[in-house]
């Protein structure tokens, strides 16, 4: 049994990574940062707006004034046109056959020109231009008149940039629509880039692919930064390595345990939660010292009460927000109750068998400087009072995003020749496939610039405003005068016959249009120009896809709840620390004042973000647990020893994040450092009993 | 000094230049006709120029344009933006100087027997169906570009 307890710590690790691999935990993480959206209407329509938004297209640029530049550019399309997902932009959606069945309805017909028309002299124009034409005169038999608005058929697909050299792009099919399809494209687009460095490319997929690396490589960075922080502290100050196998052992356990029990209840879960968790977890450490410094290994003491009620706090003032309604928090509370929890059972109840010895060390020696308690209240509250009105919040989550500077000037440098009017796409719904289709004409009726796939699809007005009389009349007409200026006979005999019955508005006659289902709604999506997306967002049958407008609606919605429950969790922490420490609160109070007031300060320079804000409360449920051990009757040099310590572990869990490039990292690194620095002051200031 | 160059640069252009002198019949599926023209490919290091029999029209091909010569007036054009008369250049440039780089640009090659026949790329497909041509040594026995929609050129080198 004995023995059996000795490798438990091991066992019970290998036993909870087989239950991680096997219930298959790692595909329930996501990297998009659509993940920590709270579960809603809003975020269905997204995700569905995603499935339907098949035009994604691939921009190409080579550079050079000679005369080769071009030929180059064509070579390059030509290589990337042999992807089996890449297709030239000149492939419409629309079905052809489709678009000729609906021709005369769903093309603007020239009234002026009908008034004016003399057949014969226009047939005339048409017999010169095709007998002089160089190649072929491609004769729309369907329009031969040109009565109706249509595109040129031979338009170059290259744009001549002056001063830089060639431009075109190529459109991305249905099927690309994964992380792993993306990374293929990126890949090969960035293969040919090394092969010639006068290429340029972009397509908005890129930013998935490189912000997804740039995480990636972050994380690792920062792993590596903890890990060595940890090995300093265990191995050059404590000089226990066996404590420190213990400790990262019950650590990675923890963690395991979080993601498993995550996952169970999360169908998806933000690589910010399993960063942001992993750092929380290693506050338990804090817990760790606290019996390894008092001798609870050691000499298999009863329960430490103060580790006890500092557990409860953190994991209450964690249980109270977890009822905020919004998924990254719910996310993240979850997990860290799971990894602490944890953690607690096996520091408490594991350790004591492990049979781990004490190690003295002399670093930490006892502070001359003191300062009356009082004072450090006054600051906090002066610090707070002056912070409070300067305080912002940052609703835009594309700010907590990786900010690729290389991509986002390369998306500028397309958007400027291509899309010379700024587009953003918004969501269109109907009650009926027909509902949508006519809200899509009317929106492109009232706002011109507008262009949506489902302009495509004739409307039932169209079609029983059509006037079948007034083109049969010109249909013969035509056909009188035909063979008279030269042309093959009949070759005119379905022109301007409306040849098709009103379309079938159902999803099997109209599988090549961008059209989704969710709930009772049918939705497809438009894009409009952005100087007429505030009104056209005011559209009832209009709904914004900005990721930056959805998470703002509904953090605004969030943030009531948030304010709510961090009230009810201050006072949760105010009550465990009166039931703590009595009659020295007041002194106790301080290491939650303090801390709030240093973080407060950088509202003075940045707007606040919603990882600020939590990671303050997360700060303020571990002083909490600093301000009952170092305000206890029985206080010894041990534990101001132990918060060192486990401050310089919650560094190496929290505040190396400081050094991360993703905002939203960065931000929670901030926000530590600040708080660990806050708690080091009170630590070097506070009096210590003899 | 001068006429030396001078005779130089004619020289230059003697041995670089080549005078094609071609039949051009095209039969035009939506007038059920055949018409015919006589025309002249002068295609010389830097530049080509087309000219038919009976015509006040020159074309000139360079690599930085395409110009349309009239006595009346003279129109410059990028290639981009007379993307008809560019593939028409090209076309001939690359039959007439086996340069299979160029043709590969817009077409894939395929080679039978003495035949060589080219299919578009995606972006042409949409009008040409493909083209076919011979060769006997440097001379063009036939050039037939088949159209999409059903009509047809043929070039025939004349002696």
């Amino acid at each position: 049994m004995k023995r059996l307890s000795k490798y438990l710590n091991f066992i019970i690790l290998f036993v909870l990574l087989a239950i991680f691999f096997a219930s298959d935990v790692p595909n329930h993480i996501s990297t998009q940062i659509t993940s920590i959206l709270p579960a809603g209407e809003n975020k269905a329509l997204l995700r569905e707006f995603e499935k339907l938004n098949t035009n994604k297209q691939l921009f190409i640029a080579y550079k050079g004034e000679d005369k080769n530049t071009l030929n180059s550019l064509k070579k390059i399309e030509k290589q990337l046109l042999e992807h089996k997902n890449i297709d030239p932009i000149t492939n419409s959606i629309i079905n052809k056959e489709y678009e000729k069945k609906y021709y005369y309805l769903l093309h603007k017909f020239d009234e002026k020109k009908y008034d004016s028309l003399d057949i014969k002299q226009e047939l005339t124009k048409i017999y010169q231009k095709i007998i002089t034409s160089p190649f072929s005169f491609s004769l729309d038999t369907i329009d031969p008149l040109n009565l109706f608005e249509k595109n040129t058929i031979l338009k170059s697909p290259y744009i001549k940039i002056e001063n830089y050299g060639y431009i075109t792009f190529l459109q991305l099919d249905k099927s690309v629509n994964s992380f792993v399809k993306y990374k293929e494209i990126y890949d090969l687009v960035q293969n040919l880039k090394q092969t010639d460095a006068k290429i340029e490319a972009f397509s908005t997929l890129f930013y998935f692919v490189e912000n997804q690396e740039k995480i990636k490589s972050d994380v690792n960075i920062i792993i590596t930064l903890a890990l060595s922080v940890l090995f300093i502290l265990y191995i050059v100050i404590l000089r226990n390595f066996k404590l420190l196998v213990h400790t990262v052992t019950t650590l990675g356990s923890s963690v395991l345990f979080a993601l498993v029990i995550s996952a169970f209840i999360f169908d998806e879960l933000s690589i910010f939660t399993v960063v942001f968790g992993i750092s929380i977890s290693t506050i338990a450490i804090d817990y760790m010292f606290h019996n390894y410094l008092h001798g609870y290994y050691e000499q298999r003491k009863p329960l430490n009460k103060d580790v006890f009620f500092g557990m409860s706090t953190t994991i209450g003032a964690f249980f109270i927000l977890s009822f905020v309604d919004f998924s990254f928090i719910q996310q993240l509370t979850i997990f860290s109750i799971s990894a602490l929890l944890f953690s607690y059972i096996q520091f408490t109840f594991l350790f004591p068998y492990l049979n781990i010895k004490s190690t003295q060390s002399t670093y930490i020696t006892k502070s001359r400087f003191t300062l009356k308690p009082i004072y450090i209240t006054l600051v906090s509250v002066i610090l707070i009072a002056l912070a409070i009105p300067n305080i912002k919040i940052d609703f835009n989550i594309k700010n907590l995003d990786v900010e690729n500077i290389e991509l986002q000037s390369l998306d500028n440098f397309f958007n400027k020749y291509i899309n010379k009017d700024k587009k953003t796409a918004v969501l269109l719904y109907g009650n009926s496939i027909e509902e949508l289709v006519n809200n899509a004409h009317n929106l492109q009726t009232t706002y011109p610039k507008t262009k949506s796939a489902l302009e495509n699809i004739p409307t039932k007005n169209s079609f029983e405003k059509f006037d079948t009389r007034r083109f049969e009349t010109l249909n013969q007409k035509l056909n009188t005068v035909t063979k008279e200026v030269g042309f093959r006979e009949n070759l005119f005999h379905e022109s301007y016959k409306l040849q098709s019955n009103l379309p079938q508005y159902t999803y099997q006659e109209l599988q090549n249009f961008p059209i989704g289902k969710y709930k009772n709604l049918f939705i497809s999506y438009a894009i409009v120009s952005n100087s007429d997306y505030d009104n056209i967002i005011k559209e009832p049958y209009i709904k914004t896809l900005s990721f930056k407008e959805l998470f703002k609606k509904d953090l605004t919605k969030s943030l009531q709840s948030l304010q709510f429950l961090s009230i009810i969790a201050l006072i949760f922490i105010c009550v465990m620390l009166y039931i703590a420490v009595k009659n020295r609160f007041f002194q106790a109070l301080n290491y939650i004042l303090f801390p709030i007031a240093l973080i407060l300060l950088v509202s003075f320079f940045v707007e606040l973000n919603i990882l600020h804000i939590f990671m303050m409360i997360v700060l303020v449920s571990l002083s909490i647990d600093y301000g009952i051990y170092m305000n206890n009757t029985k206080l010894s040099s041990n534990t101001q020893k132990a918060i060192f310590y486990s401050l310089l572990s919650t560094f190496a869990g929290f505040g190396v994040l400081i050094f991360s490039k993703v905002n939203a990292l960065f931000s929670i690194g901030l926000i530590a450092t600040l708080g660990i620095v806050s708690l080091i002051i009170l630590l070097l200031t506070h009096k210590v009993p003899r | 000094m001068f006429k030396i160059s001078l005779i130089l640069l004619i020289a230059i252009n003697i041995l670089f230049s080549k005078e094609v002198l071609f039949n051009e019949t095209k039969y035009i599926y939506a007038l059920d006709n055949v018409f015919s023209k006589i025309g002249t490919l002068n295609i010389e290091e830097s530049k080509v120029t087309l000219h038919y029999k009976n015509s006040d029209k020159n074309i000139i091909y360079t690599n930085e344009n395409i110009q349309i010569i009239t006595k009346q007036s003279t129109e410059t054009f990028t290639h981009e933006e007379s993307v008809e008369y560019n593939l028409f250049f090209q076309l001939v440039l690359g039959v007439y100087t086996n340069n299979t780089t160029l043709l590969n640009e817009n077409f894939t090659i395929k080679n039978n027997d003495n035949t060589t026949t080219l299919l578009p790329n995606e972006y042409l497909s949409s009008v040409i169906e493909n083209i076919e041509y011979e060769k006997n040594k440097d001379k063009l026995k036939y050039l037939k570009i088949n159209f999409v929609n059903q009509d047809r050129i043929t070039i025939e080198e004349i002696e």
